[in-house]
């Protein structure tokens, strides 16, 4: 894979979505991976920046009816979305900045995901026109998930031995 | 970008450079030597034709945009993410900055020698030697050095 740029923990790698990000190293669930300083815009602003390919790359910022929006630098607008993420972005408005922590175990050399609804664990249809239904798990898939987040204990399904009929 | 000067600090170049804030706003430090011709970063940009330019007018991506034409391609500009944009512009600069269209990224390199704890400016004008004024609105002529 061709990287792109990289920093101590990640990289920028070209793929079949075009870029993602990759872990350089072996991450453990909880670690802060990624601090990206942000560009706030008005929604004024975004009227016009939604016309263009930033339309992909920003991201909802402040209160909630402002309609804000932040241009992410460093990494932020590289990561890729899954419904199943590895990782989880939170808006830190004092330090002006996205923060991305991994929410479960992440192997050195995978890609790093996170939801583009804000919520890890919403799976609301995304608006964006490269959306398709396919990017939505299986129940099966989804349950692997919650139990690698530590959201949900797995399901016992050992068999237990019978009682042997005496004779 | 004024109340700033609280915001803590980032690293990036795997903790060879800081992004702090100053009196600019953002600047870019080196918190190691770096010897000329180095590079210090790699900046993922998200490439345009020129037509959108007129959207991102009127807003603070002027700031972050950079010419982006690659040789006998279509006049366009990028948007530079990364940590490219927090490079303060001097007509003195000790970096610079070339276009890698192929991996869509910018390339920051050391012009000359950087000591630790030295600010890292590159001229916006794209060639380090360049004098020409610069379009932006802080632009004042005073800040062309004299012969």
């Amino acid at each position: 894979m061709r990287s792109v740029s990289h920093d101590n923990l990640l990289s920028v790698s070209f793929n079949e979505m075009g870029r993602g990000v990759y872990a350089r190293k072996a991450i453990s669930k909880g670690t802060l991976i990624h601090r990206a300083p942000v560009i706030v815009h008005t929604a004024k602003e975004y009227e016009t920046l939604k016309l263009t390919e930033l339309k992909n790359y920003v991201f909802l910022w402040g209160k909630e009816g402002e309609g804000q929006v932040a241009t992410v630098l460093g990494y932020g607008a590289m990561f890729n979305h899954s419904y199943t993420p590895n990782a989880y972005y939170i808006e830190n408005e004092k330090q002006m900045t996205v923060d991305f922590y991994a929410i479960m175990d992440i192997d050195k050399g995978d890609e790093v995901f996170t939801n583009y609804n804000g919520e890890e664990d919403d799976r609301t249809p995304l608006t964006y026109d490269w959306y398709s239904d396919k990017l939505q798990p299986t129940d099966e898939e989804y349950n692997e998930w919650l139990v690698d987040t530590g959201k949900a204990k797995p399901t016992i399904n050992i068999k237990l031995p019978r009682k042997k009929k005496k004779k | 970008m004024n109340n700033n000067m609280e915001l803590e600090p980032l690293d990036f170049n795997d903790g060879k450079c800081i992004m702090r804030y100053n009196e600019m706003g953002r600047g870019a430090y080196a918190l190691v030597d770096i010897p000329k011709g180095r590079i210090i970063h790699r900046a993922p940009v998200i490439a345009m034709s020129e037509e959108y330019y007129k959207y991102i007018e009127g807003t603070d991506l002027v700031n972050h945009a950079f010419d982006w034409t690659p040789d006998g391609g279509p006049e366009g500009f990028a948007i530079c993410l990364g940590y490219g944009t927090i490079f303060n512009h001097s007509f003195k600069p000790n970096a610079y900055y070339i276009s890698d269209f192929k991996n869509l990224c910018l390339v920051f390199k050391s012009y000359k020698d950087i000591k630790a704890g030295e600010e890292i400016y590159t001229n916006y004008n794209g060639d380090s030697n360049s004098y020409e004024e610069l379009p932006y609105d802080w632009f004042d002529k005073s800040m062309i050095p004299t012969d």
